[in-house]
């Protein structure tokens, strides 16, 4: 079953010169797929993924997230149906810096009205599973690149989303927190079936991804289905 | 969460907050030393020509405060003292009988009031006897007159002459007598130092041919603020066919007229203050809002309500407002009863000018509480007001615009 499908989708720039950023994109994504996005700078990666998130408007076609056209929401709805259906994890990490690493895991839980004790408890089984059970208290400028990328991971994951969405997830990490965070995230995928969309252009990333879609000029020229062992 | 994040992000420009804050706790200062310093005159003033000279309420006969002459006074039936003092709130019935008269020397004559005054009820309320400049103190059966040291001087009297009183009496009677002066007494208005003539009740009623009648009963009561009460009791308990009841706003309209008229100045000049200090304000929450433009985006992109990051925003602001009005209202306090309890003297000049209004020439704090919550409010007010652009800004916010800065 597709838990994410686009339609045509476009999206154009007019600037002086009108740019087609995603030019008639037509994808399917299945539930527990592990796909990287790659292609040049100025492909449409970054875009693409923005629409798919529900952060920006196509200038034509279509998105659904299950059943729901998300290209028909209103930006509230839109703002209810990301907290609930869509886990972002960002280049720049993008912590809230006033909380600590337990607090932005909790924090959208909060948003989602769960009780205190469902809050908490899937805090620490998060923090966990990323391997910062001990950092719990510290805030994002008292961690490392690697760290606070994992507290974002955990983040993403708390309000049990559709799918996971990371723009350049690894750009600011150095080889071993890279490693770390994509064990991670492949472990994620294996034992729980979350489903991850990565723009890319890390070698790294896309070794270990099992669909490699590649966009030029804003349009897929490859989309490529792998076998990773370990992945 | 919310509380905690905007606790916190109000430390984030520690050195910020606390410029903005030391800008409202002086602005909060300064307006409580303007208004607590107006307020005080107020009561300054009416408490010396009012609570010390008027009393707060009054009950003549009817019609005698449209037409104040002799025959207009009221009987002091049986009954009625004790009518108006059974009132929980009247402290003190000061009963008085005043007309216009003629004092004369002989040679020099000048205007002035008589009061024919109960000498210990009246000193309760006036404090009579600490005006007493030189000479006694008059008894109630006493046959002699206390007059203003100015009256005096202007007719060059001394203790122990006499003074010639003439005037009409009740139902046009003649009345004339020769009175010794047995005291001086000093007023803080002038006005009174020129014209105040004081002579025992009971000889006051006999040289006006006017026995057992008052011009008034004046009264204090237990604080200035229910003489609206006190009046609609009293109207309610006496015949008002036979009597009138009436407090001081209604007697001195012009006092009422002029503190209302000053006090609004006041208010302005305080408005204009924070109207200043709130582009301090607005200039603080705008760059808070600007400079967390792409955090704003981040917060809405993982699914955060426009409305929750405007509460946020909200309650930093008003964090920040409370702290200071409160650091202000700490401050202020002790300022208002410290400069009540040692008022500021004014110099000579202004000494002149202040006594020429029959004010004493002083500067007392008021301690009135509503004073500090008034600032209070106006600063919450203020930054509420000012926080709708900012607000408005942040409802605005496109996450994907808001990354991108």
């Amino acid at each position: 079953m597709s838990i994410i499908k686009t339609k045509n989708l476009r999206k154009t720039y007019y600037g002086v010169v009108p740019v087609n950023a995603v030019n008639g994109v037509n994808l399917e994504i299945q539930k527990g797929e592990f796909t990287a996005i790659v292609g040049p700078s100025g492909s449409g990666k970054t875009t693409l993924l923005n629409i798919i998130g529900g952060l920006d408007k196509a200038t034509g076609g279509n998105v659904w997230v299950g059943d729901q056209d998300i290209s028909q929401l209103t930006n509230n709805e839109l703002i209810d149906f990301r907290l609930n259906n869509i886990g972002f994890v960002f280049q720049a990490y993008n912590l809230i810096p006033v909380l600590t690493a337990k607090e932005n895991v909790e924090f959208v839980m909060l948003l989602q009205k769960r009780s205190k004790e469902e809050r908490e408890a899937r805090t620490k089984e998060l923090l966990e599973a990323v391997g910062l059970g001990e950092l719990v208290d510290k805030r994002p400028s008292h961690m490392s690149g690697g760290q606070q990328q994992r507290v974002a991971v955990a983040r993403a994951l708390a309000p049990k989303p559709t799918f996971i969405l990371a723009d350049e997830p690894t750009a600011n990490l150095d080889s071993q927190s890279t490693a770390n965070l994509l064990d991670i995230m492949a472990d994620l995928n294996r034992k729980e079936n979350v489903t991850f969309l990565f723009s890319t252009h890390d070698q790294r990333v896309i070794d270990r991804a099992r669909r490699v879609i590649t966009l030029e000029d804003g349009m897929i020229v490859k989309d490529e289905r792998r076998e990773i062992q370990n992945a | 969460m919310l509380f905690k994040m905007a606790w916190r992000n109000l430390w984030r420009k520690a050195g910020r907050t606390a410029i903005t804050m030391t800008s409202i706790f002086f602005a909060v200062i300064i307006a409580v030393f303007m208004r607590s310093t107006q307020e005080g005159v107020y009561d300054l003033m009416i408490d010396n020509t009012v609570k010390f000279y008027r009393g707060y309420v009054q009950v003549h006969q009817n019609g005698y405060w449209d037409e104040q002459y002799i025959d207009n006074t009221l009987f002091n039936e049986v009954g009625l003292e004790e009518t108006i003092l059974a009132h929980p709130d009247v402290k003190l019935l000061v009963p008085r009988l005043e007309s216009p008269m003629m004092a004369s020397t002989g040679p020099n004559s000048r205007f002035c009031q008589l009061v024919g005054f109960d000498p210990e009820r009246e000193d309760a309320l006036v404090k009579l006897k600490s005006k007493l400049i030189e000479g006694e103190y008059l008894g109630p059966d006493d046959r002699g007159i206390m007059v203003g040291h100015l009256l005096a001087e202007k007719m060059k009297l001394q203790i122990g002459d006499t003074l010639i009183l003439l005037g009409q009496g009740y139902q046009g009677q003649q009345s004339y007598d020769q009175y010794p002066i047995k005291g001086l007494l000093k007023f803080g208005s002038p006005e009174q130092n020129k014209r105040m003539v004081y002579l025992p009740l009971k000889e006051a009623q006999y040289l006006l041919s006017a026995p057992d009648r008052l011009t008034a009963f004046a009264m204090d009561v237990t604080n200035r603020r229910v003489t609206d009460k006190v009046v609609a009791d009293l109207e309610t308990k006496l015949d008002t066919g036979t009597y009138e009841v009436m407090d001081w706003k209604v007697m001195d309209k012009d006092l009422l007229s002029f503190i209302e008229a000053d006090r609004a100045g006041g208010v302005v000049t305080m408005y204009i203050l924070y109207v200043i200090i709130a582009f301090g304000i607005f200039g603080t929450a705008l760059m808070m809002v600007s400079e967390r433009q792409y955090e704003f985006g981040v917060q809405i992109a993982i699914g955060m309500k426009k409305r929750q990051l405007a509460f946020v925003l909200l309650l930093e602001m008003v964090f920040m407002a409370l702290m200071s009005v409160l650091a202000g209202s700490l401050f202020g306090i002790p300022m208002q009863h410290y400069f009540n309890r040692n008022p500021i003297y004014l110099g000579d000049d202004m000494a002149q000018v202040y006594e020429a209004f029959n004010i004493e020439a002083i500067l007392p704090l008021s301690t009135d509480p509503g004073i500090l919550i008034d600032q209070g409010t106006t600063v919450l007010f203020m930054t509420f007001v000012i926080m709708i652009y900012p607000l408005y800004k942040v409802f605005k916010v496109k996450p994907i615009e808001a990354m991108r800065a």
